[in-house]
């Protein structure tokens, strides 16, 4: 079979698949689809509604912000208690309060 | 004065504030529509189902329109993914085989082909072997196969087009529609030897 053969053969199918109208919904059919829909919303509380809405469009941020600070915390590394002491210490209020308690 | 009806982002925002008979709209607007895809993709007596499972996923889905393109697309895409879905299941329990066509069929292949008939081409086009040979060509091709023929070949889409309906990259819809258009051919030549 050529090239031609087939392009006409397609040609014919395209006619055959494009021709035609469309089949008319069934009766009750909207009524059917809207009812469904009806009961999907009311089955979804708040709570859910808030995970739609908003919390779930927050997702792919949160994703991003923990990614970041994994890449930070793996370049710098720290020992917790060390850098919490330090923190203290440079601070001058906290720095003041020890030295009222003579530690 | 006449009200002019809402765009469809005013109806989606609508619904999306929690007034969901305002769907309605929609429905109303984009039934035929659907109809339209589904009911060239589907046999007749699961056209009104998948057009419902249609609406139902744009509905569920209905917050994740981001309104950078035309509702119209979106929700074709969900009609063609809802069509192609539906094969996915049909596909493990099918069954076509060759003894489905007859010699008539070979005959307005060779006919097509060959320009033998007397009949002018729109009129070989109406002939019923000519929707049955359609029919089974598409039956022998995989879900994916199917899909991206009916929508490159039968419906003339581009591969962009495709790509988007299908949510598939450019390079996948075009390999498959070439193993499509392949297949179509080898099953065309099998109908005429």
């Amino acid at each position: 079979m050529q090239k031609g053969d087939v392009s006409r053969i397609e040609r014919a199918f395209r006619k055959v698949y494009c021709r035609g109208e469309p089949k008319e919904a069934s009766q009750g059919w909207e009524e059917r689809v809207m009812s469904e829909i009806r009961a999907i919303d009311a089955s979804m509380d708040e709570p859910s509604r808030f995970m739609d809405r908003i919390f779930w469009r927050l997702v792919p941020a949160f994703c991003a912000l923990l990614f970041l600070l994994t890449i930070v915390n793996a370049v710098t590394p720290v020992i917790p208690h060390e850098a919490y002491s330090q923190g203290l210490i440079q601070d001058p209020f906290v720095l003041t309060l020890l030295r009222m308690f003579g530690l | 004065m006449m009200k002019e009806s809402p765009s469809d982002a005013e109806v989606i925002q609508e619904v999306l504030q929690g007034d969901v008979d305002r769907f309605e709209i929609l429905l109303e607007r984009y039934k035929r529509y659907v109809f339209t895809i589904v009911g060239r993709r589907v046999p007749y007596e699961h056209v009104d189902e998948i057009a419902h499972e249609t609406f139902i996923q744009a509905y569920s889905s209905l917050s994740k329109f981001r309104g950078d393109g035309e509702f119209k697309d979106w929700i074709a895409s969900i009609a063609v993914r809802a069509t192609y879905a539906f094969w996915r299941k049909q596909y493990k329990n099918r069954e076509v085989s060759m003894g489905a066509l007859g010699d008539h069929h070979k005959r307005w292949v060779q006919e097509i082909v060959n320009r033998t008939s007397i009949e002018s081409f729109d009129r070989m086009v109406d002939r019923k072997e000519a929707k049955e040979l359609l029919q089974w060509a598409l039956g022998k091709l995989t879900p994916e196969e199917r899909a991206v023929l009916e929508l490159t070949v039968l419906e003339g889409r581009s591969v962009k087009e495709t790509a988007a309906l299908l949510g598939w990259s450019p390079v996948n819809v075009k390999v498959r529609a070439f193993r499509a258009r392949s297949k179509l051919k080898k099953l065309m030549e099998k109908v005429v030897t």
